[in-house]
């Protein structure tokens, strides 16, 4: 079959030889067209629009997130190349297609990798960000972007909490790729990597394989490795004026920059081995929430707003270290964030000899240092801290979509 | 050391025996004591220019590219053996009257006034054995594994010739000089036809002798490198441990006339003279049949990479197959006899146009050709057969662009000369490494290994499109395959690093010259496609990729820089090749390859410290991150040319 043939018509014809029996849901959708929704089963993200897919559109259950660095001696010009090239491949991938024209040449490399080809589109979104040092690293403004750099854009404070590994922190540019196929996302980032070679080099990257948090509304809350329910109080797509509010860049920023946002991530390791023998008091007592129903303490259901006043014969209910008091709202002054981030496990620690597993931390918003910071420094007294060290930390300005097919990820920043 | 010695020796009696006896004449004669000085003077000028010119002739050959060199090397040789022929017959006639004729001439001179012509002679004799000397010298330099012993040979044997020279001239020795002569001229003859087997060695290096090229016989039992023996045998004999055809005809042709002329009787050789003529037709003849003989041998057996093979037997019907369809393309037509006396000869035609044949092929013997088929109607022909005499080829598939590019043609041929110099230059230093195994060196061994491998790793897919010699020479321990035996480079390097001794690795050695002996027989032969080219370009890469910056490639010697050096010299070579064509075609595609090849070379550079690599144990992660991604950077773009080049 040739490459680039359309992975849902393909599905679509071998769903109905083969009676249905290969993924269902996913079927039908190739099938009757879909609708958008990760749950519900559509499998195609819109790419263009205002802004970036990947944000707000719903969760889908895997990740893989990359950072780049720009080789030394390429130019704005190639980096601008590349934002194209990424761009249109990214867009032709969020559909489902095959990169390349679909020619075949036994005599040159296959155009597409081809490990997606057969799959369903699977919600694919790809993110792109860019990175405090392409503005400007070690005093060189290689790119002529210096002036462009947003305020917000300085690197993070240091953070209680912070043992970080520079080699696997920050990064020119950051690719985050979302899908509800492991293969799908990882396909994205291989290939995208692969038009880069030559204009950039790979820093870092990162597997996520479940979802931690929600941005819409209809989808069940997922739990973390610590087996609690986490981000039920997440900025939900349907909350414009909190996105609004909170995620969309405005007026405060350079022009390329409205309608984007601030991705942070931070790859937070859990000391799972602690965390495993400590009982189920103290782990409800450290989150904040009934282990089993992920209701608040002292509440009867999930959503329920939590009591922070609430006192028992101890003192509080919901302790003040407690990981939701100290994360919510409230607390911060009313600030919030959209959180998407997903469970990691990179397998063994071969030096201690332990499972190498957490969360990998993924947040938009307006301003990190105003946002992700100031609820970060309050979570310095977290009882979370015990059993969580977080090992890398990325800040990336996300510049809003590209509108249509020709326009690319970036435009306003490089023909600034 | 032996071969120097007599060169030196000889012609510095000749020329001490001039200037002797100039000398003796000028002292009896009161006038001409005053001119003795100038004589002198004459004599040292005359040295000063020899050595001048020995110095000129071998810078310019330092500087020449490979193939050039080993064309002055060539010549040299020549012109060396022309006049040590020369000087030979020469001698062999007027050695005994050689003093005699030389008094009567100086006395001439003295008698009729002129000192000057007598300071002129011995100034023009020491110039003209010298020249000759030097000549020689060079060419037996640069055929000897020691140029220091050689040198000292050298010096010894003028050294004993001024000796010798004053001592006749004191008047206190009477040397035989007649014997003298025929017994250093008997030496000389075999130099000399060393001179011409190494000659031709060198003229096929250069390019000019592509015929006669098959292994001759196996002396390697005899002739160990390292062993004095050899020493002996190659330095005074001229034998080479696996001498080629060529060579040995050529050796063969120069050396039995000439020792026939200096030592058979002088009666007996005067009939011959009457029947000189007889002689030199047979000489002619032999010297011919030769020739065919070679012609015949280099044209056999040459399968071409890459070609489809189609077989074709010749039967007392014709043609069998009597009709074939293939597609477009190289290809190969093996021709067999299959036992008929009446047809031997096998065309292909297009009309009336020959575009290959194989003839005189007698029953049991086979021969084949290779060329492009394109699509087309074309006729099979096999005269003299009863009913398939002739028969039908019908071509298919699309026109083969490749092979009417002439830059892709030029690209080829300069890839299979790159292939050849490199597969010399690899047994030349494996000869040295191999000889400082066997002399138990290991310092010397060490110092030399990654040099000696150097070759090999520039021209690595070719040699592993040779079966199973690229897992006898350069196999990892853990690449060889079950119930083979681990041999070649990386068996004797795992010793002399791990057990730090040449013990136990003579077999190896041996077997390593062998291979590479081997290989460079194959090479001879091997042509190439474009497609393979760009392909072993980026397949150099991907060794580079997946074993040099691993550090698993010598990993005992920790030399794989130099290896990823000459991988990537290796790929460049073959990208620049193609590069002209298909620059028309992508020519950005091409400049952004040739700006990470630099980026890569640039990198290697930065890390040299006084023209060496360090250990690659010592190149932390960082360094190694970085060699592996400018690599990847390199290879990504030039996977792309080999579909470009069809594009």
């Amino acid at each position: 079959m040739s490459p680039a043939m359309n992975r849902r018509r393909f599905l679509g014809s071998a769903g109905v030889a083969a009676g249905g029996l290969v993924v269902g849901g996913a079927i039908t959708t190739a099938l009757d067209g879909g609708s958008a929704g990760a749950d519900g089963g559509g499998d195609v993200v819109a790419f263009y629009g205002a802004h970036q897919a990947g944000i707000t559109t719903p969760t889908q259950s895997r990740l893989h997130i990359a950072a780049f660095d720009v080789v030394d001696g390429a130019s704005r010009e190639d980096v601008r190349g590349l934002m194209r090239q990424w761009t249109a491949a990214a867009a032709r991938m969020t559909e489902g297609r095959s990169l390349g024209d679909g020619s075949v040449d036994a005599l040159a490399p296959p155009p597409d990798t081809g490990e997606a080809v057969g799959l369903p589109a699977s919600n694919l979104t790809v993110t792109v960000g860019f990175g405090t040092s392409l503005f400007g690293h070690g005093g060189k403004d290689r790119f002529g972007l210096a002036a462009q750099r947003p305020a917000a854009l300085a690197p993070l404070e240091a953070l209680p909490g912070d043992e970080l590994d520079p080699s696997r922190s920050d990064g020119d540019l950051c690719v985050q790729a979302c899908a509800d196929v492991p293969e799908v996302a990882f396909h994205a980032v291989r290939n995208l990597a692969r038009i880069g070679r030559g204009v950039v080099v790979m820093r870092w990257s990162q597997l996520g394989f479940g979802r931690t948090a929600i941005t819409n509304a209809a989808q069940q809350t997922p739990r973390n490795l610590m087996g609690f329910k986490d981000g039920t109080n997440n900025i939900t797509a349907d909350e414009q004026d909190a996105l609004d509010r909170y995620v969309w860049v405005g007026s405060e920023a350079p022009a390329w920059l409205r309608g984007g946002s601030y991705m942070v991530t931070r790859r937070i390791r859990m000391l799972i081995e602690v965390w495993d023998r400590s009982a189920l008091g103290d782990q409800e007592a450290t989150i904040g929430r009934v282990k089993d129903t992920g209701a608040p303490l002292g509440s009867e259901a999930e959503h329920d707003k939590p009591n922070l006043t609430a006192k028992g014969p101890l003192g509080p209910i919901i302790p003040a270290k407690a990981h939701i008091r100290l994360a919510a709202p409230v607390t911060n002054d009313g600030v919030r964030i959209l959180r998407r981030g997903y469970s990691f496990t990179d397998g063994f620690d071969s030096e201690l000899g332990q499972l190498d597993a957490g969360l990998f931390f993924v947040a938009f918003q307006r301003d990190a240092h105003r946002q992700f910071t100031a609820i970060q420094r309050r979570l310095g007294t977290d009882a979370l801290n015990e059993y969580i060290k977080h090992v890398s930390s990325g800040l990336f300005a996300v510049p809003p979509g590209a509108a249509r097919e020709g326009d690319y990820l970036g435009r306003a920043l490089f023909e600034s | 050391m032996l071969p120097t010695f007599v060169i030196g020796l000889r012609e510095g009696v000749e020329a001490a025996l001039i200037v002797g006896i100039i000398a003796a004449f000028l002292r009896q004669d009161p006038r001409g004591r005053g001119a003795l000085k100038f004589m002198w003077i004459g004599v040292v000028a005359a040295i000063g220019i020899c050595v001048a010119a020995g110095v000129a002739l071998e810078i310019l050959n330092q500087d020449l590219p490979q193939r050039q060199q080993e064309g002055l090397e060539t010549v040299i040789a020549t012109f060396a053996v022309g006049a040590v022929t020369f000087m030979i017959l020469w001698m062999r006639k007027h050695a005994r009257t050689i003093s005699k004729d030389l008094r009567a001439s100086a006395a001439g001179a003295l008698a009729s006034g002129t000192t000057g012509a007598l300071v002129g002679m011995a100034f023009f004799a020491v110039i003209r054995e010298g020249l000759e000397t030097v000549v020689f010298l060079l060419a037996v330099f640069q055929n000897s594994d020691s140029p220091t012993s050689a040198g000292i040979g050298a010096l010894l044997g003028i050294l004993v010739a001024v000796c010798i020279g004053t001592a006749i001239y004191r008047g206190g020795v009477k040397l035989n000089l007649a014997r003298f002569f025929r017994i250093t001229g008997v030496v000389l003859v075999f130099v000399a036809a060393g001179l011409v087997a190494s000659a031709l060695h060198t003229a096929h290096e250069a390019g000019w002798l592509t015929v006669g090229q098959q292994q001759a016989f196996d002396l390697q039992w005899l002739v160990v490198p390292g062993t004095w023996t050899a020493s002996l045998l190659t330095g005074m004999l001229g034998l080479q441990p696996l001498p080629v055809v060529a060579e040995v005809v050529g050796y063969v042709v120069y050396a039995v006339p000439m020792l026939l002329f200096l030592l058979l009787p002088d009666a007996l050789r005067a009939r011959m003279r009457r029947s000189s003529m007889q002689s030199a037709t047979t000489a002619v003849l032999l010297v011919l049949v030769a020739g065919v003989l070679l012609a015949a041998c280099g044209n056999s057996d040459k399968t071409v990479a890459g070609a489809k093979q189609v077989a074709m037997k010749l039967t007392d019907a014709g043609c069998d197959p009597a009709t074939l369809k293939l597609d477009a393309g190289p290809t190969t037509f093996e021709v067999t006899n299959g036992g008929t006396a009446r047809v031997s000869e096998f065309e292909l035609l297009d009309g009336s146009k020959i575009l290959g044949e194989k003839e005189n092929l007698a029953p049991g013997l086979k021969g084949n050709f290779t060329l492009t088929l394109q699509p087309g109607n074309y006729t099979l022909s096999c005269p003299g057969g009863q009913t398939t005499a002739t028969g039908d080829l019908t071509v298919g598939g699309s026109k083969v662009a490749a092979s009417s590019d002439k830059r892709l043609t030029a690209a080829v041929t300069g890839y299979q000369s790159y292939v050849k110099t490199q597969a010399a230059l690899l047994r030349k230093r494996v000869a040295v490494f191999v000889a400082a195994v066997k002399a138990g060196d290991t310092a010397r061994a060490k110092s030399l290994f990654a040099a000696a491998r150097f070759p090999y790793e520039a021209i690595e897919p070719v040699a592993e499109s040779f079966g199973n010699l690229d897992p006898k020479i350069d196999a990892r321990v853990n690449d060889v395959a079950e119930g083979d035996k681990w041999t070649g480079f990386h068996r004797i390097e795992q010793t002399l690093w791990q057990k730090d001794t040449t013990k136990g690795m003579a077999s190896y050695a041996t077997g390593l010259v062998a291979d590479v002996q081997h290989l460079y027989t194959l090479v001879q032969k091997e042509t190439y496609q474009p497609d393979q080219l760009a392909n072993g370009a980026t397949s150099l890469l991907d060794e580079v990729s997946k074993s040099k910056i691993t550090g698993e490639e010598d990993r005992y010697s920790h030399t794989d820089l130099s290896d990823f050096e000459a991988n990537v010299n290796g790929a460049q070579t073959a990208f620049g090749l193609l590069a002209p064509a298909l620059r028309d075609k992508n020519a950005a595609l091409v400049s952004n390859i040739e700006k990470r090849f630099a980026a890569v070379q640039s990198e290697l550079a930065r890390i040299k410290v006084g023209g060496r690599y360090p250990s690659y144990e010592t190149v932390g992660q960082a360094q190694r991150r970085k060699f592996s991604q400018l690599v990847d950077a390199l290879a990504e773009p030039l996977s792309q040319v080999a579909a470009k080049l069809h594009a």
